[in-house]
């Protein structure tokens, strides 16, 4: 519970800065509730005073002033208006609340969920997260939305009317208030067996949007496998489950609901039937009975909804909780307070003794030593798996070492301000992701303010120019979910030309050009050849062609680097570059034959 | 009712929040789909759809028809209490009998247990029925949803199409069951509490009916305007889940493109629109409530005004009057209730329908490519490929494919290779009918693509796809997805074929560990051998291999292709790389250019003619080759870009024409 308790007093921290608009709703509330409470009262005024009813031996007396009752009915009129007038500003201001809330909610949790490393994503389940910002921020700004707002009133207005018929009757009053009391209680009871069945059908809810967010994700592998069936199934045993527990949700409502009307018709029963005894012995006069009449009436709605709003402050305790839990994920990666970027970056990357684990029981990096001079190019090589991935996403710190440091001008990245760090560093990722616009504004994702000229100029380095200009829309073509409708070089060259446009001094090409066909392969090499002059880069990739010109190749073989040098130098060594050298070299020695056999039928 | 119809009565069909309006948050249904399949929809009624909820109604339809009948048993017994209140005081106050309020009172509290028996009925069979149904529905969409073609995946947003399996459906089952229901009920209340009104004094009752055409005019003006700020909330916060949706998934590109300050200002104006919206639609739906209690207020005055006029002029009896002043008290609000009820109920069917017709249209997307009538299953086959005559297009007009011939013999591996968007992948998609040719037809062993089942097709043909797609679970789990049927043994062997078994051993649960979402746990080509694993063990006639190892290192490559030929022995196997290493080795090569095959032979003969794929070779290996481009000027531009962004700016200052200097980036170089 306290837990609990925490996550409500946290989730009311975020309406506080719009406390004038929350203490203008209690205002409202208050008057709501008085005028509310007003209608009986000039009722019953207009039935003892203005139509001045009297029970006198059994025979029932009245006495009609005309102006009175006009002067009654004015009244009520008035109040009416007075009273929606209150209601309406309080219930509009609440929603404003409400909303504004769910509006800095999601700010908070889209910038949280922007800014966190990717240690928290790769563990992440993007159908859950969605959850919690969709639903979750639902239930919570309807907590402070009506939660609040009714739970206030309908104590307001209970305690007052409450006082009211006490000082009338107390014996009645303590008759129905103790039925009152009952229909509270029963709802607080409610409330607690309710709490953990949301909670589950919370969690099934996520659960359903994960199955689906990824048989829909997958469904090229679902269709390939011919397991539509299978998903299904899998579906189905989530909404299963959904299903079971809102069937068990709504079971308790079922026989509560209608519970608490009897309860309050029985109220209404014994009012009448007690009440109207009183008046008949003349302890009560018509237009108090009258007024108790409508009291319970106004109270029934409130009352009855006590157990829905109740539910709600568990239900948005769990909400806060759930959302927090984002919220409260500390980036692995922090920026140190007042890091200051070297100027005149220059692209020296040193990794001096570094070790890395994705999971501390099983590390990944061990060791690694190397140094790459601004300009020069360095090529990793490995089996797969081999961690070459994780040491390039070392150096833009989307992971940060275990032991060891990386410096970046001397500097260990740790060090440097994320952004300028990341403004320095442009990475081809292995797995490419386009998003779902226009291709100019994918190869523009890195700097939104590029011109159209910046735009070609890069597409062309990345050789992917041509081929945009044979689409019938050109750049303003659109690119499907994840580049659906385009092929997988395709996909890879406008990566690389979302890249090439930040313009950095640290390049990495983690295996990118793997969908690549050779001949364009190496129109690319030949564009990059003068780009990278004068910058640092990193190369990936599994045809040693790519990396022959290197100025140190890296073999790593489990995480360790076991061999380094120029192609000459490792080719000498043996080992696994040599391994790999031979698989590959027969190849070459047919192209080499190739080559001259075309040369010599040329000039023959 | 009120309050408890509108937004409450349904608290188990709320799992959303079950508020009577404001957006319903759920997932997201993009607002800047291109094709506007997504478009969102007012209309009111449409018999055609409601015609259609027959079938989800149909298997129910007793317990239903049990429901309003405890719903109008509720309504009778539950207003008719006003009657007997009304007969309660006039009796005291009539002659003060203390009996006669003994009597009523019992009659009174049978009338509470009944309503509250019949109350309870309803409920319990609503969700009887109503959670079957919304559980029935979302599987039917789900199923149909398996059942679409790649083509129509290629367009949607997978959030976009999430919003309909989900909330949509929600609200459509919400509408069918307690909205019905809750209409159903307050007619009969209203026609009840009328008639009691009208039974008790018949003057009064006039009065106070005389304010309702105050609320329905307003209520149906307030409801056109409330409709079009209702349905702006819902686009709004579609596209703002929409927009996180896409960037929680794009956040590793994001962040090492430095887009978090933009994305998140741009994220804060779609948020912010969808603030502005709901705070329209709040400041219309906050005005209802009001609204209506103003108008009880003005009827109760009204009543008050004009009893005493009767009553003073002596046309009421005084006992009778100030007993119908009670009851009506009670009675108004009760009249109240249900219209203001119905009106609210009336936006949500529009928004239901809307729900409704967004459901219907993707059950009511036909697969371009659907089973033949008279399909037969594929029978076994020997592997023998035709393409005769293909030519496909993705996009009416652009042609992919130019009038493919090609056959390839049982048992025979052959590799595609061309420039990427040459139509490699298209090709093999072809094969298992992921799209439907444009023109010609492809051929399985003599039987025509499209008169076999699909589910018999693809069971014989195995495919390692560009993007290894794997799902959450373990490896072995992710393995067996080819096969359900098979072994550990059988899957542990897979694995060893693709040589992945011995990392995958070293992994910290061995064949056991968990996957991530999109196995983000495992390197890429690891990735590509799980899925490669997974093809291999369902043992296929065909097997498709689409890049299968295009991010696997040349060692492990080698070691597969040692293994792999003997488990393609006896298969035909469509083999698609760039690395011809992969490829030297297969059977006949055919090289493709824009959709046309240029030429095609086994690695020495197409050598030997010196043609397309000799240059391919060449160029693999060969040092220099002239490229007729000139990237100069394209250098140029970016280096401008530089200057004007001021980004860098120290180091562009003195690279003038030090191209002899490798510390000076090229950029500069002009
Ligand atoms: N789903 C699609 N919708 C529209 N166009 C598509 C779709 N898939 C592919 N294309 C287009 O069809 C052409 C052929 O694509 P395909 O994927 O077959 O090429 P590929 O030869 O496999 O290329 P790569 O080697 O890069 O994978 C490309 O120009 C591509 O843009
Ligand atoms: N996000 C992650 N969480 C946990 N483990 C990971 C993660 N990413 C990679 N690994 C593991 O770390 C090891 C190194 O992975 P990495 O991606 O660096 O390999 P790689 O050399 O790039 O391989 P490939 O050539 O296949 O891309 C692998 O064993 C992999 O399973
Ligand atoms: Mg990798």
């Amino acid at each position: 519970m306290p837990a609990s308790l925490l996550a409500i007093g946290r989730v009311l921290r975020f309406a506080l800065p719009y406390w004038k608009g929350l203490l203008v709703t209690s205002v409202g509330i208050l008057a709501t509730a008085a005028f509310a409470m007003s209608t009986p009262w000039l009722l019953r005024w207009a039935i003892d005073t203005a139509i001045s009813t009297e029970i006198l031996d059994g025979e029932t007396a009245i006495s009609i002033t005309g102006w009175l009752v006009a002067v009654a009915g004015l009244a009520l009129v008035g109040a009416a208006v007075l009273r929606g007038t209150f209601m309406f500003v309080q219930r509009y201001l609440a929603e404003w609340v409400g909303q504004t809330v769910a509006y800095d909610l999601r700010n908070a949790i889209y910038q949280r969920l922007q800014t966190l490393s990717f240690r928290f994503h790769d563990g992440a389940e993007t159908g859950q997260i969605m959850v919690r910002a969709t639903q979750d921020v639902e239930v919570v700004r309807m907590f402070i939305n009506f939660g609040g707002v009714q739970l206030t009133f309908t104590l307001v207005l209970g305690i007052g009317t409450l006082v009211i018929m006490l000082l009338i009757n107390w014996q009645l009053a303590l008759m129905v208030w103790g039925l009152m009391i009952i229909i509270a209680a029963r709802s607080a009871f409610i409330a607690r067996r309710l709490r953990p069945i949301w909670n589950d059908v919370q969690e099934s809810q996520a659960q359903l949007g994960t199955v689906l967010q990824e048989a829909l994700s997958g469904i090229r592998v679902v269709k390939a496998f011919g397991r539509s069936e299978f998903e299904g199934q899998k579906f189905g045993r989530a909404a299963g489950w959904l299903q079971q527990r809102s069937y068990d949700a709504s079971m308790v409502q079922a026989v509560n609901m209608p519970l608490m009307t009897l309860l309050g018709t029985v109220a209404l029963v014994l009012t009448i039937w007690y009440g109207g005894r009183e008046m008949v012995n003349g302890n009560i006069t018509v237009g108090e009975l009258t007024m108790f009449v409508m009291f319970l009436t106004i109270l029934q709605m409130p009352i009855r909804g006590l157990g829905w709003m109740v539910m709600m402050v568990p239900r948005a305790a769990t909400a806060g909780m759930r959302i927090f839990e984002i919220l409260d994920q500390e980036s692995e990666v922090q920026e140190r307070s007042g890091a200051v970027a070297p100027t005149d970056p220059k692209g020296h990357v040193r990794f001096a003794d570094v070790s890395f684990a994705y999971d501390p029981r099983s590390p990944v990096l061990g060791g690694i030593d190397f140094e790459a001079r601004p300009g020069e190019l360095i090529a990793l090589l490995g089996l797969t798996g081999s961690g070459k991935s994780t040491v390039v996403n070392l150096i833009p710190r989307f992971y940060d070492v275990s032991a060891g440091r990386v410096t970046f001008d001397g500097q260990d990245v740790r060090d440097w301000p994320l952004e300028t760090l990341r403004q320095q560093v442009a990475i081809v990722q292995q797995e490419v992701f386009l998003f779902a616009a226009t291709l100019k504004e994918n190869i523009a994702y890195g700097r939104p303010d590029a011109t159209d000229e910046e735009i070609e100029a890069a597409a062309k380095l990345a050789r992917i120019h041509s081929f945009i200009n044979r689409l019938p829309e050109k750049y303003d073509t659109w690119v499907g979910e994840r580049g659906a409708n385009f092929s997988g070089g395709q996909k890879q060259r406008i990566a690389i030309a979302r890249a090439l446009l930040m313009d950095p001094r640290v390049l990495i090409f983690d295996d990118s050009t793997s969908s690549v066909d050779a001949a364009t392969e190496f129109e690319i090499q030949q564009a990059m050849a003068a780009l990278m002059r004068g910058r640092t880069t990193f190369v990936i990739a599994h045809r040693l062609r790519s990396l022959r010109e290197a100025d140190q190749i890296l073999v790593l073989d489990q995480g360790r680097i076991v061999q380094r040098g120029k192609h000459d130098d490792l080719l000498q060594q043996g080992g696994l570059y040599r391994e790999i050298y031979d698989l590959e070299l027969r190849d070459q020695e047919s192209a080499k034959s190739v080559t001259e056999l075309s040369l010599a039928g040329g000039s023959a | 009712m009120g309050m408890m119809g509108g937004g409450m009565a349904g608290g188990w069909s709320s799992n959303l929040g079950g508020g009577g309006h404001g957006p319903r948050s759920a997932w997201a249904s993009s607002a800047s789909m291109a094709d506007g399949w997504d478009k969102e929809y007012g209309s009111l009624y449409n018999p055609q759809l409601v015609r259609r909820f027959g079938r989800y109604i149909g298997p129910h339809k007793r317990r239903l028809g049990a429901a309003i009948l405890a719903n109008a048993i509720f309504a009778v017994s539950f207003n008719i209490q006003v009657l007997v209140v009304y007969q309660a005081l006039q009796g005291a106050l009539d002659n003060g009998v203390r009996s006669e309020l003994d009597r009523i009172a019992i009659l009174f509290a049978a009338l509470a247990l009944i309503s509250w028996g019949s109350e309870f009925l309803r409920q319990w069979l609503m969700a009887n029925v109503g959670h079957p149904i919304l559980r029935k529905m979302r599987q039917d969409v789900f199923d149909h949803l398996m059942r679409l073609e790649h083509r129509f995946y290629d367009r949607g947003e997978v959030g976009a199409i999430m919003s309909r399996v989900t909330s949509d459906v929600q609200v459509l089952q919400e509408m069918l069951t307690s909205g019905v229901l809750t209409v159903i009920g307050d007619i009969f209340g209203l026609a009840i509490i009328m008639a009691v009104m009208l039974f008790i004094d018949w003057q009064l009752a006039l009065v106070a009916f005389a304010v309702l055409p105050i609320l329905i005019v307003s209520m149906a003006l307030w409801s056109r305007r409330a409709r079009k700020a209702f349905l702006e909330t819902r686009v709004a916060i579609a596209a703002v889940n929409s927009t996180l949706n896409e960037d929680l998934n794009g956040v590793r590109v994001v962040q090492s493109l430095n887009r978090e300050s933009e994305n998140a200002k741009r994220f804060d104006r779609i948020n912010n629109w969808n603030l502005r919206a709901t705070r329209r639609a709040g400041l219309l739906s906050a005005a209802i409530m009001p609204l209506v209690e103003i108008l009880i207020a003005l009827a109760t005055a009204l009543i008050i005004v004009v009893a005493a006029v009767r009553l003073s002029g002596g046309n009421l009896d005084e006992a009778a009057g100030v007993a119908a002043i009670i009851a009506f008290a009670i009675g108004i609000q009760r009249f109240f209730d249900p219209v203001r009820d119905l009106v609210l109920q009336y936006t949500m069917f529009q928004r239901a329908m809307a729900g409704a017709e967004r459901v219907f249209e993707v059950l009511d997307t036909e697969p371009e490519i659907e089973d033949a009538p008279q399909a037969r299953d594929l029978p076994d086959i020997t592997g023998h490929v035709r393409f005769d005559n293909v030519s496909l297009e993705y996009v009416d007009g652009v042609r992919v494919l130019f009038d493919l011939d090609l056959e390839v013999q049982p048992g025979e591996t052959v590799a595609l290779v061309g420039e990427t968007g040459a139509g490699k992948t298209s090709i093999t998609s072809l094969i298992t009918r992921n799209y439907e040719v444009t023109e010609g037809a492809v051929l399985i062993d003599g039987h025509d693509v499209r008169e076999v089942t699909r589910a018999s097709l693809v069971q014989r043909v195995g495919v390692v796809l560009q993007d290894p797609f794997l799902f959450s679970g373990t490896v072995l789990d992710n393995i067996m997805y080819g096969n359900l049927e098979a072994t550990r043994e059988q899957a542990i062997a897979a694995a060893k074929v693709v040589g992945a078994d011995e990392w995958i051993e070293r992994l910290p649960q061995s064949y056991d560990t968990p996957l991530a979402e999109r196995a983000q746990n495992l390197s890429i080509g690891q990735r590509q051998l799980v899925a490669f694993a997974r093809a291999i063990l369902s043992d296929p006639r065909i097997l498709i291999l689409d890049e299968a190892t295009a991010n696997v290192d040349s060692q492990t490559e080698a070691l597969i292709q040692q293994a792999i030929a003997r488990v393609l022995r006896g298969r035909t196997a469509f083999v698609i790389a760039h690395r011809l290493s992969t490829i030297r080795a297969v059977d006949r090569i055919i090289v493709l250019e824009y959709g046309r095959i240029l030429e095609q032979g086994s690695h020495d003969e197409l050598l030997a003619i010196d043609g397309h794929y000799a240059k391919l070779y060449r160029m693999m290996y060969a040092a220099q080759e002239s490229v007729e481009f000139d990237e100069d000027a394209a250098l140029a531009v970016l280096d401008r870009m530089r200057e004007r962004t001021g980004l860098n700016s120290s180091n562009g200052k003195n690279g003038t024409g030090s191209s002899t200097r490798t510390d000076e980036p090229a950029l500069a170089l002009d």
